[in-house]
């Protein structure tokens, strides 16, 4: 029998991943995306023989509900009712992490308290008694450091105690003060009495949050006993009256004022506190970082870094032992695939149609998505080491001046950069998701419809194979243009939305700069490659999928007499489609191929490049040498850069694929704004492409 | 204490803010009458060190609960570490940590100022000569 849950609970970047993946141990990633954990993540811990569920809640700073994290946390806590919580608090930042772990508290349930990165708190010169903060709180406090696994067999031992022996640790009662207890312990006596709120919540929290005009708490009454409240609130209404004229403040406001009193309270008798001879390393370092003039310099010197990193890392430096010599990573995947294209070369003849689907519908299509994996892991590595860094958090601080012109916040910057904003290798859909720290339903909704412009890392390999045929000399700045293009149109687009369809005032932004630390090298590679592997996987399923389906529509009908492979296309269905688009699409410059290629690509960009493979491969079946695409479209007279160019543009604006339309619908609660967001993207996508390739061909 | 032109900035805002008026640490001259201003967040200049008188009432409950919930509680001290860029938001030192808001909601904390920055730098100089 399962003797219940661990759920773990803390402050953001408090360490609660660290000690989660520490317990479990677990290589299971908590997070897609830079600080937040909304959607929570559950393990298994073995400890003595037994089994234990531990869930890691997203990080909060407190259980208010202000945001859809605390949201998350809260309703998990009262909802499942965990056996215990074992509560990750900042040693060295002790007195904001105690007012979550006061809150905590206040539900009833059994808690012991991870006091985290105690080496931290040393080093700025904080000395913790641990054992006086138990005695106090009346729950286990034991020191850890989670990243480097000190504590953690502790905290298991102290948590599987309470879990084995329900009644110890429970938390000491807390006092809000003199005039605030006394109706704390009335109302709680009220609740008490209704037997339709006698459950798992505890009476006294209720009580608690009732003067707090919690809005849940009075919404959970009046749901659960809907007959016996209106007294109750009236009780409610005096008790709150009469708080609010015996201090003059309000009630919500006084009794957080408490629990920051108890916090310090605490924090006095168990701190010591040298005072440290020097600034610490964040502050020395935010003094250039996020310094007015060098700030921004060092934002652009990071940008063209990643850049460089991604390029030489990953396709311009030979570093993969290959037959003896050496090559780029990105060759080594192409080679690979080539190999594999000659293996299966004899079928040809004897059997063309299988010959067809293994060469055209898959080696040509997963290989293509695959001979981009390098470029990716490369690019998440970089991001990865920046989010766990704490740089990201500075780069809201400087961007959100200028990003509110455009009706966005800093954090939309979270979105952008997780979506391919920094470079070109992310993926919206975690990007999207990363909208759920911001509370501003309005910001939000713009950020959402605005982030699949950013580059993400499906479009990377169709702005690799373009720009290898046209433009092998400036590789760099083409990319660095395509970047800049992402961010202006989705700057721009934000700025009209905000004008026209989402109209309303801004909400607030209150952010925590938190302390720099090193990356992780084992946390930085483990997401580095869960990012890279949901890639790979979606190359394996949803894109293999595709790419047979498309296969299919490129072959059927097959014409029974013999023509040439050309005819052979134009007369299967999906040269059909395409060539029925042709007339529009020519004012782009595309042909019915990119039509077919386009089409595939609603589905998910990646098939973009897999489809334009199979259309050229399939009219180059008698050639004996594979040519790579990019060889290929080079070669072509019907091809120029300025095509090129527009290809890239309607490709980086175009619909958004179909995983990160589903996310729009689910995150913004409707199809409409899914929908919304599908056209508006290409009825942009289309206008901007029209007008690069009519004036591109003007100039040339 | 205060240097003029602060408590110029102080009235204009403290006006603009339109919300009730606490006790305040600045008085300006208003004809022949002692005239009572506010201090919030918003006028204070790098460096500066403040204790938080509170949250101003006209401020929606969600933003307060949220300020609170960050540690502007009343009677803590602020130092405001530096402005971004474009001279918004500002990183203020509070509670042991470093926290980041828009002067739009720096205008609904109400302080009262310690020490300048200026002051600071007089001290400085001042210790600096003995």
């Amino acid at each position: 029998m399962s003797p219940g849950k661990i759920v773990i609970a803390g402050n953001p970047n408090a360490g609660k991943t660290c000690l989660f993946n520490a317990l479990t141990g677990s290589a299971q990633q908590v997070s897609n995306y830079p600080g937040v954990t909304v959607e929570f993540k559950s393990s298994v811990m073995r400890w003595q023989g037994h089994r234990v569920t531990v869930v890691d809640l997203p990080g909060t700073y407190s259980l208010t509900a202000y945001s859809q994290e605390e949201l998350v946390a809260r309703n998990y806590i009262l909802d499942e009712h965990p056996a215990v919580i074992v509560n990750v608090v900042d040693a060295s930042n002790l007195e904001r992490n105690l007012y979550l772990s006061i809150q905590l508290m206040e539900i009833g349930i059994p808690m012991v308290i991870a006091l985290n990165m105690v080496d931290t708190a040393e080093r700025r010169g904080y000395k913790i008694d641990a054992e006086t903060l138990s005695r106090l709180l009346g729950v286990p406090v034991i020191p850890t450091i989670a990243c480097r696994g000190k504590g953690i067999d502790e905290i298991a031992a102290a948590s599987m105690a309470i879990l084995l022996d329900k009644e110890q640790a429970r938390p000491a009662p807390l006092s809000y003060g003199h005039g605030v207890d006394d109706e704390v312990l009335a109302l709680t006596e009220e609740i008490r009495k209704i037997p339709a709120l006698n459950t798992h919540l505890s009476p006294a929290w209720l009580a608690v949050k009732v003067l707090e005009k919690d809005e849940r708490a009075v919404e959970e009454i009046k749901k659960r006993a809907p007959e016996e409240t209106a007294e109750l609130f009236l009780k409610i209404e005096d008790a709150v009256r009469r708080i609010e004229r015996h201090f003059n403040a309000d009630a919500s406001t006084l009794v957080a004022e408490h629990r920051y009193g108890i916090a310090s309270g605490l924090v006095k008798r168990c701190v010591t506190f040298n005072a440290k001879a020097r600034r610490d390393i964040t502050e020395q370092l935010d003094l250039i970082i996020c310094n007015r003039i060098i700030g921004p310099i060092i934002l652009l010197l990071v940008v063209a870094a990643l850049f460089f990193w991604v390029f030489k890392v990953s396709d311009e430096w030979k570093w993969i032992p290959w037959f003896g010599g050496f090559q780029s990573p990105t060759h080594f995947m192409e080679s690979l695939f080539l190999s594999l294209a000659a293996l299966i070369a004899p079928l040809k003849n004897s059997m063309p149609m299988l010959h067809s689907l293994l060469n055209d519908g898959i080696i040509g299509g997963v290989g293509g998505v695959m001979s981009f994996v390098p470029l990716i892991f490369s690019m998440f590595l970089f991001v990865a080491a920046l989010e766990d860094s704490g740089y990201i958090a500075r780069v809201a601080f400087i961007l959100d001046r200028p990003l509110r012109i455009f009706g966005l916040q800093g954090k939309s910057i979270l979105a952008f950069i997780v979506a391919g904003g920094l470079g070109a290798g992310g993926c919206a859909v975690p990007g999207i998701m990363s909208t759920r720290t911001m509370r501003e339903d309005r910001d939000r909704l713009v950020t959402m419809l605005v982030t699949p412009f950013m580059n993400c890392g499906a479009k990377m390999p169709v702005y690799a194979m373009l720009i290898a045929a046209f433009f092998p000399n400036n590789r760099t700045l083409v990319m660095m243009i395509l970047w800049a293009l992402s961010w202006l149109t989705a700057l721009a687009a934000a700025w009209i939305l905000r004008r026209t369809l989402v109209r309303g005032e801004q909400m607030p932004f209150v952010m925590e700069l938190p302390p720099y630390h090193m990356p992780v090298l084992r946390g930085v590679l483990r997401h580095t490659w869960e990012r890279t592997w949901m890639y790979m996987k979606k190359a394996g399923t949803v894109i293999l999928a595709i790419n047979l389906v498309l296969w299919a529509l490129m072959y059927f009908p097959h014409p029974a007499e013999e023509t040439n492979p050309e005819e052979k296309l134009a007369y299967s269905y999906a040269g059909r489609a395409g060539k029925a688009l042709e007339p529009i699409s020519r004012a782009a410059g595309f042909d019915w191929r990119t039509n077919i290629a386009l089409i595939g690509g609603f589905a998910a960009k990646e098939v973009v490049l897999g489809v334009l493979g199979t259309a050229y491969s399939l009219e180059n079946t008698d050639e004996e040498n594979y040519l790579s695409l990019s060889e290929q479209l080079a070669k072509r007279s019907d091809w120029n850069p300025v095509r090129a160019f527009a290809l890239m543009v309607f490709v980086m604006l175009y619909a958004p694929c179909l995983v990160t339309i589903a996310v729009i619908r689910r995150e913004s609660g409707s199809w409409k704004w899914a929908l919304f967001s599908t056209v508006y993207s290409t009825a942009f996508a289309f206008i901007l492409a029209i007008a690069f390739y009519r004036i591109g061909s003007l100039l040339i | 204490m205060l240097a003029p032109g602060r408590i110029e900035g102080a009235v204009c805002f403290g006006t603009e803010g339109g919300s009730q008026v606490r006790p305040s640490i600045g008085h300006v001259r208003d004809g022949t009458r002692r005239q009572v201003i506010k201090h919030t967040l918003f006028d204070l200049k790098t460096g500066d060190t403040a204790k938080i008188l509170g949250i101003g009432t006209d401020t929606p409950l969600s933003l307060r609960r949220r300020l609170l919930d960050m540690g502007i509680t009343k009677g803590a001290e602020l130092r405001v570490e530096r402005h971004a860029p474009l001279g918004d938001p500002v990183e203020i030192f509070v509670k042991g940590y470093f926290l980041a808001l828009r002067m739009s909601e720096a205008r609904t904390i109400e302080v009262e100022q310690i020490k300048s920055s200026s002051e600071s730098l007089l001290a400085a100089s001042e210790s600096s000569l003995d």
